[in-house]
């Protein structure tokens, strides 16, 4: 069983980078081998250009996002605060909704007439506007919003792993010494928690790449290409038969996640360099 | 002598559950203070209550005079070393010994100074440039020593430091602790669960259960004059033997065996129900046997040579006994022999309050 | 030693420290309440439009209450509301989530459950080797395999049916399954399955009566992160399951896209509950079970 999966992954592979060095249409159907123009047109193709910049500026976002709220969030439940489970339970819930959800409901928060906007301006500040999906320029920090609120939660429990396994006689010690709770923080547990910051990191990367559900539930891509990104450029032409196209974009996709594993297996091997010359 | 540490009626509850029992216990200038006893007995969080790492319920805690119950634990004069080290793991030993002065401001010179003789005294110079991943058992510890000693303070307080140590490794560090008291003589406050390690450090020790303290002496009176049951089979390996039953006309009999009391000397009243305590290493055999004032013939059960010396198993009167002899003495199972042992030197409990009567 | 108090009067200290509300303590808590209003306002704003009539929403307050609440959009959503071309509502596309999540857990917890066991126990040739793969294949965006896939399923005339997308969605599954039974498994002691080797006992022989009932914890925490998993997606509902099995995500996103005029928000908020309804009840009931599973799959680090 796990040989079929391997295969399928492995084979499924070799099948679209092979294929987006040819013209297909649809359905192998005169099939010609092209080379590399089909990667030609699609680095000339303004919205496969957008949808790479927006997944750099989008990803870049909510990582960032996610791990410096998901810190602060795991920091401040581990103080030993009461209703830890309630706040925690809180902190959860989106998680357990689907990105198509998150999407649609933050479109409607964010909606300039029936949203945020329409309610703060209804209290008297006539002049408040907060619509970052009408907008081109903003529709991508719309988007993170909405991202940031469905998966900081996971973030923070990863972290909050992570901080609950510093061992808690360094904590002593460090009260021992005098050193004041924030730069204990920031001295001693951060670099301790190498792991599950590293953990946290690799789950928004790979998330991150495969944003999908969201941008059809949100904006569709729009307003115009502001959101689109490489996965729904991929899916679009595919089902536009424009197959070529799609599988060379897609395997664009597979060369980050590429890089991290590379990054990951050269880390994991200087390491186990170091442990044999220690 | 002055106080150095002084606790006055110390409490500490969990909910319904008294920890800790109104504590007192005043501990000298200089002194080597062993806090000892079975896991749970209150003797850790005794430590972290008196290092400021626990509030107290209800009493106080006097440091070098001062009134430090409400005192953050930076600011009672103490170091602590810790049962797994606890040290600072991504940063060097140097910086590991330096990091709470760094942060307290102190001028780099002194710091340099205070780490330096730290150091040398610990035999840690070597080491510095190390990270803690780096060093043995051992060596971690002696840092973890070592960051206590750089705070220049007048109580250290050890918590289990060689639990995590092997055998051979503990011996060796004990001796190093006691090297350190005589050369620095603060005064130290060392928990353990080892009673050989409370034995050998220790100017006076207190032997713990559920948060009360059953005795506060020197070792040599824990080991002879024990105050109750409990310390009387909690110190000593083997452990002490117990015999049940009758005292009576200044005599204590058992199943039909009757052992002259006459040279004992008695705190209470000398009559009912109680247990004789007779420490194996008392417990003569054969020639020596003979010198005793009581002497009985018994057989030999089991035989478990040490090397050093011998321990066998036997009956008195029904009840187990065993004794320690020496290890050119050939002992047998099934063997008949004569035993004998001076009452005097043993203990009589009370059988119901178990305390020394 | 005394300490003089607020008010003057100097006592001895004894017994516990006075507690005093700081600053810090008092910025903990401001800043915890506000993230949980930041995120708990989504969902009331949900719960509320589904309830109003769509004159109140125009009203433009989205967190003013009902004045005359009513399940009558929930009612809609369910059963008359519009996707695409069928008007039927949510109801469908509830009893086609319910297939496919019955039918892709227990396949893919399964497979994994085996798979997880095999390779922590049963150190074969070239075992480390395919579980990098496989960990590997967690870590693929979909999109990369998209094509294939779809060829593939065609060919074997199983592309948009319901057994199609199970398939997917229990390959899919299997990286991350395996991973964390594989952990879970490499976590007990080894001693029992070596007395159970001991004892005679081969592969199955130990799966069954040994592992299995060890592995009711993880694969409680399996459970969840598949039904939640499986009942969210979107994206394998949307390519592979073909016009009569779509899954309720799609449904939602169709009802919300088809619309004849002005969006119909109650209607749409009220198909949004009802389309999260499950999975949330699942977290809600689930509870530490939930957080123990993220952990777990962050174990692997």
């Amino acid at each position: 069983m796990m040989i079929v999966a391997i295969g399928v992954f492995v084979v499924g592979i070799a099948f679209t980078v092979i294929l987006s060095f040819t013209n297909t249409k649809l359905f192998l159907i005169n099939i010609q081998f092209v080379g590399f123009r089909q990667y030609e047109i699609l680095w000339n193709t303004p919205r496969w250009l957008k949808s790479v910049e927006n997944i750099w500026v989008y990803g870049i976002g909510h990582i960032a996002l996610c791990m410096l709220f998901g810190f602060l969030l795991a920091v401040a439940m581990d103080q030993r605060i009461r209703g830890e489970d309630t706040f925690r339970t809180i902190f959860l819930y989106p998680f357990a909704l689907s990105a198509v959800i998150t999407g649609l409901i933050w479109q409607l928060m964010l909606d300039p007439i029936w949203g945020l906007q329409a309610f703060v301006r209804s209290l008297g500040y006539t002049e408040f506007s907060f619509a970052p999906l009408a907008r081109g320029e903003t529709a991508l920090m719309g988007m993170i919003v909405a991202s940031v609120w469905n998966g900081v939660g996971v973030t923070m429990a990863i972290l909050l792993a992570g901080l609950r396994g510093v061992d808690e006689e360094v904590w002593k010690a460090a009260k021992i010494d005098g050193i004041p709770t924030w730069r204990t923080y920031i001295s001693i547990v951060v670099p301790m928690m190498r792991g599950s910051i590293a953990t946290a990191m690799v789950l928004l990367i790979v998330n991150a790449v495969r944003t999908f559900d969201i941008v059809i539930a949100m904006t569709g891509g729009g307003p115009g290409i502001s959101t689109q990104m490489p996965a729904t450029f991929v899916i679009d032409n595919i089902n536009s038969r424009n197959v070529g196209l799609g599988v060379a974009a897609a395997t664009c996709m597979l060369l980050p996640i590429a890089a991290l594993i590379l990054l990951q297996a050269i880390l994991r091997w200087r390491a186990s360099r170091k442990g044999r010359t220690a | 002598m002055a106080t150095s540490v002084a606790i006055k009626d110390l409490s500490l509850n969990y909910g319904t559950v008294k920890v800790l029992d109104r504590l007192n216990l005043d501990i000298e200038d200089g002194e080597f203070i062993v806090l000892l006893g079975p896991s749970g007995c209150g003797k850790s969080t005794l430590l972290n209550c008196i290092a400021g790492l626990l509030d107290v319920s209800e009493g106080q805690i006097h440091i070098s005079g001062k009134n430090v119950t409400w005192e953050e634990p930076k600011d009672r004069g103490i170091g602590m070393v810790f049962q797994s080290y606890a040290l600072y793991p991504q940063m060097t030993v140097e910086k590991n010994l330096s990091f709470g002065l760094r942060v307290a401001g102190m001028p780099k010179a002194e710091i340099e100074q205070r780490v330096k003789r730290a150091s040398e005294i610990l035999q840690i110079e070597p080491l510095l440039k190390r990270k803690p991943v780096e060093l043995s058992g051992g060596q971690r510890q002696r840092v973890a020593i070592g960051r206590a000693l750089v705070r220049d303070v007048d109580v250290f307080l050890f918590d289990e430091p060689l639990s995590n140590l092997d055998a051979k490794l503990r011996n060796d560090l004990r001796v190093e602790i006691k090297r350190l008291h005589q050369r620095l003589k603060n005064t130290m406050i060392y928990v353990t669960h080892d009673q050989i390690e409370a034995m050998t450090l220790a100017d006076r020790i207190a032997i713990m259960k559920n948060g009360v303290i059953q005795q506060l002496a020197d070792p040599h009176t824990i080991y002879n004059k024990p105050v109750n049951l409990f310390v009387a089979g909690f110190i000593g390996s083997p452990s002490m033997n117990f015999i049940n039953g009758e005292l009576a006309n200044g005599a204590f009999s058992t199943n039909g065996t009757v052992i002259p009391m006459g040279a004992y000397a008695f705190t209470g009243t000398p009559s009912g129900s109680a247990v004789l305590g007779i420490r194996p290493e008392h417990v003569q055999v054969g020639e020596d046997a003979r010198k005793m004032p009581f002497q009985i013939e018994s057989e030999i059960e089991i035989v478990e040579p040490m090397g050093a010396e011998t321990v066998a198993w036997t009956k008195l009167a029904g009840q187990p006994l065993t004794l320690r002899a020496d290890a050119e003495i050939d002992l047998k199972p099934g063997q008949k022999i004569l035993i004998g042992f001076d009452p005097a030197r043993g203990s009589v409990f009370d059988a119901e309050s178990g305390n020394r009567i | 030693m005394s300490v003089a108090t607020a008010n003057g009067i100097a006592i001895e200290p004894s017994g516990p420290k006075p507690k005093r509300l700081t600053a810090g303590r008092v910025g903990l808590y401001a800043f915890l309440v506000i993230s949980a209003i930041f995120f708990l306002l989504p969902l009331v704003v949900m719960i509320l439009t589904s309830m109003k009539s769509m004159n109140e929403i125009r009203g433009g307050n989205i967190f003013a209450l009902p004045t005359q609440p009513t399940f009558d959009y929930w009612v809609k959503a369910w059963s008359s509301a519009c996707t695409g071309v069928a008007c039927n509502g949510l109801a469908p596309g509830f009893f086609n989530s319910m297939k496919i999540t019955l039918l892709a857990v227990p396949i893919s917890i399964v497979i994994s459950m085996i798979n997880g066991y095999a390779l922590s126990f049963w150190r074969f040739r070239g075992s480390e080797l395919m579980f990098t793969l496989l960990v590997f294949g967690a870590f693929v965006p979909f999109q990369v395999l998209v094509y294939p896939i779809i060829f593939a399923l065609s060919y074997v005339k199983l592309f948009g049916t319901l057994a199609g997308i199970v398939i997917v969605h229990s390959i899919f599954g299997m990286p991350i399954l395996t991973l964390l039974f594989r952990n879970f498994f490499a976590s007990l002691p080894a001693e029992l399955f070596k007395a159970a080797r001991v004892d005679g006992a081969g592969f199955w022989r130990i799966f069954f009566s040994v592992m299995l009932p060890m592995s009711v914890p993880i694969t409680i925490v399996a459970v969840i992160l598949q039904v939640t998993g499986i009942w969210n997606d979107f994206i394998f509902g949307l390519v592979f399951a073909g016009k009569d099995n779509l899954p309720m995500t799609v449904q939602l996103n169709n009802i919300v896209r088809t619309s004849t005029g002005t969006v119909e928000y109650s209607t749409n908020m009220a198909a949004t509950i009802l389309t999260g309804a499950v999975p949330l009840i699942v977290y809600f009931v689930s509870g530490k079970w939930f957080v123990r599973g993220i952990a777990a799959g962050a174990v692997k680090g």
